[in-house]
C-alpha cells in the first residue's frame, strides 16, 4: 500500500505541477491531505473497538 | 536453532542485536537502507539538472517505489524457489553494479533521464526481489522467541534510514554531487555481501508453513479481512499519496522557485530528513500524552500547513524551517500509522 501510494502519488503530483506550477501542486497536495485527514477520522478509525 | 542462539537471555526490544550473525546482518542492512534513501532524493536531484519537467522528476520516485507493489508476491514466490542466501547476495551485487554504473554516469556528464529511470528502477526490482528472502532468514538467525522484537528492529532500521538517509545525502550534494551519492549507495551494499557469507545456508526444499509466499498472501488476506487493519493499510496508501507531492517536486522547487544550487538543494534535503530525526526522539513523549488517533490529526494538519508555508516561500532561509516541520510531521504521521499496523499484526 505504501509503494502504491508512493509510486501513484509522486506521478500525479508531477503531473499537475506540469499542467499549474510547482506552487499551485504543494498547495493543492496540503489541501488534499488536511482534507483526507479529516476523512480518516471520520470514515477509517484506527481502533479495533470502533469496529 | 543454534546454540549461541539458545543461549541468548530474553529480554527488551533490543534483545535480538545480541545474537552476532543477526547483529551484523541488521547494521549491514541498516547501512544499505540509509544509502537507499540517500539514491532517492540524489536522483531526484540529478533529474533536474536533465530536464525542467516536473513529471519526469515526479517519475524518479516512481520508478522507486512500482517494484514494491508490483513484484512483491513473485518475489516472494522467487524466494521460496531459489537458496536464500545466494539470491541475497546476487541482488545486491545487481544494486551495487547498477549504482556505480549510474554513479560513473553522472561524474563523467552522460547520464541520461532514460538511463537514470531506468537504473534507479532496475536498483528498486534487485531490492525488492531481495526482501523477502531476508524477511524468511530472520527466524532463522534469531529464533522463535526473538521474532517479533526482530520484526520490531527492521522497523526501527526503516525509521533511522528515513530519517538521516536525505539529511546525508543533502550534505554530501552540497559539497559533492549526486554521482558521488551513487558511488557511497553502491558502497553501501558491500557491508551485506560480506555479511550474506556467515549466513546459514537455507535449502529452498522448505515446507509450506516456511514458504515466505505463503505467509505475505496470508498476510494481505488477513490484513483485507480485518477492518482495522484494513483502514490503516488505507491511511498509510492516502498518506504516502498526497504527501509524495513534496519530495517529488522539492528538486524543482529548489531549482526554479528558489534559485539554489546544490549545496542549496541540500540543505533543503538535510532538513526535510532533520526534521524527521527530531520527531523520532519527540514522538515517545506525544505517544504518552495524547492518543494515536489525535497525533496522526496533528501531523496531518501541521505537513498541510508546513507545505503550504513552503510552497509560498521565496528563499532558502525561510523554507528551512518550513522542511524541518514538514519532515517532522511526516515522520510522526508515518511512524504513528506503521506502529498501530503492525501492533494489531497477529504474530
Amino acid at each position: 500500500m505504501v509503494w502504491l501510494g508512493t509510486s501513484v502519488g509522486a506521478f500525479a503530483w508531477g503531473l499537475t505541477a506540469s499542467s499549474t506550477s510547482v506552487r499551485v501542486a504543494l498547495i493543492i497536495s496540503a489541501a488534499v491531505t488536511a482534507g483526507i485527514g479529516v476523512l480518516n477520522r471520520v470514515a477509517l478509525p484506527m481502533s479495533a473497538e470502533t469496529n | 536453532m543454534s546454540e549461541e542462539v539458545s543461549a541468548q537471555i530474553t529480554g527488551g526490544p533490543w534483545s535480538p542485536l545480541r545474537i552476532a550473525i543477526y547483529r551484523s546482518i541488521w547494521i549491514a542492512a541498516l547501512v544499505s537502507n540509509v544509502g537507499t534513501f540517500m539514491h532517492i532524493v540524489a536522483a531526484g536531484w540529478a533529474m533536474t539538472s536533465l530536464t525542467d519537467s516536473p513529471t519526469l522528476v515526479g517519475l524518479v520516485q516512481t520508478s522507486w517505489a512500482v517494484p514494491g507493489f508490483v513484484l512483491a508476491l513473485h518475489a516472494g514466490a522467487f524466494a521460496d524457489m531459489v537458496e536464500r542466501r545466494r539470491l541475497i547476495a546476487i541482488t545486491q551485487i545487481a544494486a551495487l553494479v547498477i549504482a556505480v554504473v549510474l554513479g560513473v554516469l553522472e561524474l563523467t556528464g552522460n547520464l541520461s533521464v532514460f538511463a537514470l529511470l531506468m537504473g534507479t528502477f532496475l536498483e528498486s526490482v534487485a531490492l525488492t526481489i531481495a526482501a523477502p528472502a531476508f524477511m524468511a532468514l530472520t527466524p532463522q538467525l534469531v529464533g522463535t522467541q526473538y521474532l517479533s522484537q526482530a520484526f520490531g528492529l527492521d522497523s526501527v532500521s526503516r525509521n533511522i534510514a528515513q530519517s538521516v538517509g536525505p539529511a546525508l545525502a543533502g550534505l554530501v550534494i552540497a559539497f559533492t554531487s549526486p554521482g558521488a551519492v551513487f558511488i557511497l549507495n553502491a558502497i553501501t551494499f558491500v557491508g551485506i555481501l560480506l555479511v550474506v557469507r556467515k549466513l546459514p545456508l537455507v535449502t529452498s526444499d522448505v515446507d509450506d508453513s516456511a514458504k515466505i509466499n505463503q505467509v505475505i498472501k496470508a498476510g494481505i488476506r488477513h490484513v483485507f479481512h480485518t477492518a482495522h487493519l484494513r483502514n490503516i493499510a488505507l491511511r498509510l496508501a492516502l498518506v504516502f499519496a498526497t504527501t509524495a507531492s513534496l519530495t517529488a517536486v522539492l528538486p524543482i522547487v529548489a531549482k526554479e522557485s528558489l534559485n539554489v544550487d546544490s549545496s542549496g538543494f541540500g540543505v533543503l534535503s538535510g532538513a526535510l530528513g532533520l526534521g524527521s530525526v527530531v520527531a523520532v526522539w519527540l514522538l515517545p513523549v506525544f505517544r504518552t500524552r495524547v492518543s494515536h488517533e489525535m497525533v496522526t490529526f496533528a501531523a496531518t494538519c501541521l505537513w498541510s500547513i508546513a507545505t503550504v508555508g513552503f510552497a509560498l516561500t521565496q528563499s532558502l532561509l525561510p523554507a528551512v524551517p518550513m522542511l524541518l516541520l514538514c519532515g517532522a510531521a511526516l515522520m510522526v504521521l508515518v511512524n504513528v500509522l506503521f506502529t498501530e499496523f503492525i501492533s494489531d499484526l497477529p504474530q
